[in-house]
């Protein structure tokens, strides 16, 4: 580059550089004697300035002025020493001519020269201003040279857009700054000088640039960034960079450098980390409103003081979601007062109309129309600068608006408005993508909590249990139900079972599935073809596995009757902790239509438990081979403690608190006694009754009643039941009690509901009284305030009949 | 069989046969009600309740019955019971005094024959 060699040749020359020009100048010129000498019909004096022009172009004016004379006096002699054209009277007008000649081509290719590095340094080139930094660095010739330098340093200074500076030794003063940069910042040197840069410097730059001035002494290279607001009110990055000046002695005189504009680069960085910040962030969670607060705080404070989200709800309305500014105090005020986004006119800008015309918003200074003083300095406070509010979009629709907020008013400028919208759309696409996930979980969740029982049946001297726990992936709910209701003969139905898959589809075939078993059973079709039903169904109608058992648990006989489908079988454990199970026979439901399903028969004795599960209650023990014996252990266990629950005891002794899968545990304890005492509530409703004497039949048995007087005693305790629904019937929530026990020789039957007494509307016919009266010798009638309590006391060993 | 109670009806040379099987109370009485006033609209000659396998019933269905003999003498028709002897039904119906009112045989042979006999006038 012309202009970079040419300051070189200015500022110094090299001692071989200059014995090398002058070797060079001295054959020149004997290579011009010569052919003179030889051939004098040629004019050689052109030649020498030819010659002349070489040399100032090479090694600087100085040696040209030096060559000029020097060839000049060179002509002289010889045509003093009686040279080819001896015109003595010439000579001395000769050489005065040479030597003007010689210096004005001298200067005129001095004058090229500066025009062409003065061209050459409009040249907004990094590399270039950087070589001359490091010609900056050598800058330790004499005064005079300095002097010189310093004047080309200006000139080329000034051709650079924020231009040069130059500062005294001791580094306080600022004896020289480019025009440019007095432009830059609208104000003269001397403002400058006196740190009027300060008011265009945010503070936190300012604090930066002084460090890294003040740490300039420990090095000969002074570098630091910052930003300054500038005239025409965009906000420049200026990279300022400044080497030592030192003499011959290396003592420093100043310090002088150059400011480069890197506003695009620091954008570009500033944008490419905020951008992939934000692809971390985004795909961070998949809660909906988890999303929207990290990326508020990825936007804050780097982007904006504060941010406000409003999202159209599904209802169509649009509510402010988030408010969030870098000062948490602000965040707690801003959320009070901006709590509704339809308040538009308050705060300047109108996110309703943004989202209406699906158009970003770009403003300076927007107008503040507060309710209050106070609201107007609280808005103050927060920052009000320059806002851009922008649609958030997503397949198609706005679904709300994102608003930064700057307390500078030239944070934003109008390019900014094309990169936060690509951004903003990304908000809003991973924003719907977590919502539209959401509301799938959240059905899936609330089908299989409406898949599992609301409640479980309550029976006289039989504990039913059951403990369902989500898997560890909350996004996912599984396919696990288990389901106990008793049919009108007062049999169980227990079943349990695994719908293979997760989510939505997984909780819908479990509740079509558990209902189909249900259904089933209530109709009192048998285990095995309940299954084979559910077989079918999965196999007609959903592509898709599940493993189940279902099977019926008979109070009487003490027996549970099921089909196992590919499902970890049950396990009887009895009262001193002998474990029984059932082999697994058939496969799995939704395999093979000719499955066929066979019945299996354990005993469940006095006092033992039967345990009914999914495979997510040993997930954690497979793999070691005493998985059996881990669970052995844990009923053990649930049945020496004795808990209020053991489904959840034996689940909590299996599985960590966040198993992978879910796991469902049902159990069904017997009663370690005969059935001596009964004490049993249920609902005043008329299929009550059966349930009352199915449950007074278990006592019947147990204190040793014949099946001839059971029957009989069945239908006077039945009578009083009767009438006691009846009084309770339609009262809201009225119950009926029952208790049975012996005393003295005799069987007491308590019948009480706590419906306020109205006189029967039935009798049954006059029959009841007869009835009950031909059946039972002590009948009591006691009515209170708070109820009816009829009393049957009949002697165990006699009968009337 | 998890149904409380299976209730049918045959009609056979004029007689209407109504079965109970299993355990009627106050949840199902109305549907034998309505077996036993089908029966009656039918307008044979007699009309047959069978209690053998009824396991239980109470005040509600003794008084059904009764209401079934008076409506059914409107249309000149019969009515009988069947109950063995010493079963639940014959010792409930004589605890409630039933008998007196419906004849009760102790097999539906008897019962049938019993209602096909002309009404005494």
């Amino acid at each position: 580059m012309l202009w970079s060699r040419g300051s070189k040749s200015t500022f110094s020359l090299t001692r071989r550089e200059e014995v090398r020009a002058i070797v060079a100048a001295v054959c020149s010129l004997a290579a011009i004697g010569v052919l003179d000498y030889y051939l004098p019909a040629i004019q050689l004096r052109p030649l020498a300035i030819v010659f002349v022009i070489a040399i100032t172009a090479i090694a600087g004016y100085r040696w040209g002025i030096v060559s000029g004379i020097g060839s000049a006096l060179f002509f002289t002699a010889i045509e003093a020493y009686g040279g080819f054209r001896p015109e003595p009277t010439r000579i001395g007008w000769n050489t005065a001519v040479s030597a003007l000649g010689l210096v004005a081509a001298v200067l005129l290719v001095e004058g090229l020269r500066s025009h062409m590095e003065r061209q050459a340094a409009t040249d907004d080139d990094l590399r270039g201003a950087r070589r001359e930094l490091v010609d900056l660095k050598s800058i330790n010739a004499a005064e005079a040279a300095l002097r010189r330098s310093e004047k080309r340093y200006r000139v080329v200074g000034e051709s650079l857009p924020f231009g040069v500076w130059q500062t005294n030794a001791a580094g306080d003063e600022l004896i020289y700054v480019s025009e440019a940069y007095c432009e830059l910042f609208g104000t003269t040197r001397e403002q400058i000088a006196e740190g009027g840069w300060r008011e265009r410097v945010p503070e936190e730059d300012q604090e930066r640039y002084l460090a890294a001035w003040r740490a300039r002494d420990t090095k000969d290279v002074f570098e630091s960034e910052y930003r300054v607001r500038a005239k025409d009110g965009k906000t420049y990055w200026i990279l300022s960079r400044g080497a030592r000046l030192t003499d011959d002695d290396g003592l420093t005189t100043g310090w002088a450098g150059f400011n480069l504009d890197i506003t695009r680069r620091k954008r570009d960085e500033e944008r490419l980390a905020f951008s992939s910040d934000l692809g971390r962030t985004l795909a961070s969670s998949l809660e909906p409103a988890v999303v929207l607060e990290k990326t508020a705080n990825v936007i804050v404070p780097r982007f904006a003081d504060w941010c406000t989200i409003d999202i159209v709800a599904d209802d169509g309305e649009v509510e402010r979601v988030l408010a969030l500014h870098h000062d948490p105090e602000l965040t707690v005020a801003l959320k009070k007062v901006l709590r509704d986004p339809r308040e538009a006119a308050l705060f300047g800008y109108r996110t309703i109309h943004v989202i209406a015309t699906g158009r970003p918003d770009w403003q300076r200074s927007p107008s503040v129309m507060a309710k209050s003083d106070d609201q107007l300095g609280l808005l103050k406070r927060a920052g009000l600068g320059s806002l851009i509010s922008l649609p958030l979009e997503a397949r198609g629709k706005t679904i709300g608006a994102l608003t930064l907020v700057s307390g500078s008013d030239l944070r934003y400028e109008a390019e900014d408005v094309g990169f936060l919208s690509v951004m903003a759309r990304r908000i809003a696409l991973a924003y719907d993508n977590a919502r539209l996930y959401a509301r799938e979980h959240r059905v899936a969740d609330m089908l299989q909590r409406s898949s599992l029982p609301a409640t479980l049946p309550d029976i006289p001297g039989i504990e039913i249990r059951a403990h369902y726990q989500p898997g560890a992936k909350e996004a996912e709910v599984g396919g696990d139900w288990y389901d106990a209701f008793q049919l009108s003969d007062g049999r169980i139905a227990l079943s349990i079972g695994d719908v293979a898959g997760k989510g939505l589809q997984a909780a819908s075939i479990m509740s079509a599935l558990r209902l189909m078993i249900r259904a089933s059973a209530l109709e009192g079709i048998p285990p095995s073809r309940v299954l084979s039903r559910a077989n079918q169904l999965l196999l007609n109608d959903r592509p898709e596995m599940a493993t189940a058992v279902f099977g019926i648990l008979d109070p009487e006989e003490l027996t549970y009757t099921c089909s196992i489908a590919g499902h970890p079988p049950p396990v009887v454990i009895s009262q001193d902790g002998e474990s029984t199970r059932l082999p697994p026979i058939s496969p799995p439901l939704g395999v093979n239509a000719s499955t066929l399903f066979l019945e299996q028969t354990i005993m469940v004795p006095q006092g033992s438990m039967l345990v009914l599960y999914t495979d997510g209650l040993v997930e954690d023990a497979r793999g070691s081979q005493d998985a059996d014996a881990q669970l052995v252990t844990a009923l053990r266990e649930a049945m020496e403690t004795e808990p209020s629950n053991p489904a959840k005891a034996i689940a909590g002794k299996l599985i960590s608190a966040a198993p992978k899968d879910d796991v469902a545990v049902l159990t069904a304890k017997m009663s370690a006694w005969p059935l001596l005492e009964l004490d049993h509530t249920l609902p005043a409703i008329p299929g009550s009754s059966r349930l009352f004497r199915q449950a007074l039949r278990r006592f019947y048995l147990a204190v040793g009643l014949s099946a001839e007087r059971i029957e009989l005693l069945q239908v006077a305790v039945g009578e009083a039941i009767m009438n006691s629904i009846e009084h309770a019937y339609g009262v809201k929530g009225g119950d009926v009690r029952v208790r049975a026990w012996v005393e003295g020789g005799n069987l007491i039957i308590d019948i009480s509901d706590r419906g306020h007494w109205r006189s029967p509307h039935y009798d049954g016919g006059g029959y009841g009284l007869r009835v009950v009266k031909g059946i039972v010798n002590n009948v009591e009638l006691n009515r209170t305030d708070s109820g009816t309590i009829v009393r049957l006391r009949q002697p165990v060993g006699r009968t009337t009949q | 069989m998890t149904h409380q109670a299976r209730f049918s009806s045959q009609s056979a040379s004029g007689v209407t046969v109504v079965s109970i099987e299993g355990e009627v109370d106050i949840a199902n009485v109305g549907e034998l009600r309505l077996y036993l006033e089908q029966a009656i609209e039918e307008q044979g000659a007699g009309l047959v309740v069978d209690l053998t396998k009824a396991t239980y019933f109470d005040s509600r269905t003794i008084a059904l019955l009764a209401e079934v003999s008076t409506k059914i003498r409107i249309h000149r028709q019969r009515v009988a019971l069947v109950a063995p002897a010493s079963g639940f039904a014959a010792r409930i119906l004589e605890i409630a005094g039933l008998s007196q009112i419906v004849p009760a045989f102790p097999a539906l042979k008897e019962a049938t024959d019993s209602v096909k006999l002309p009404a005494p006038t």
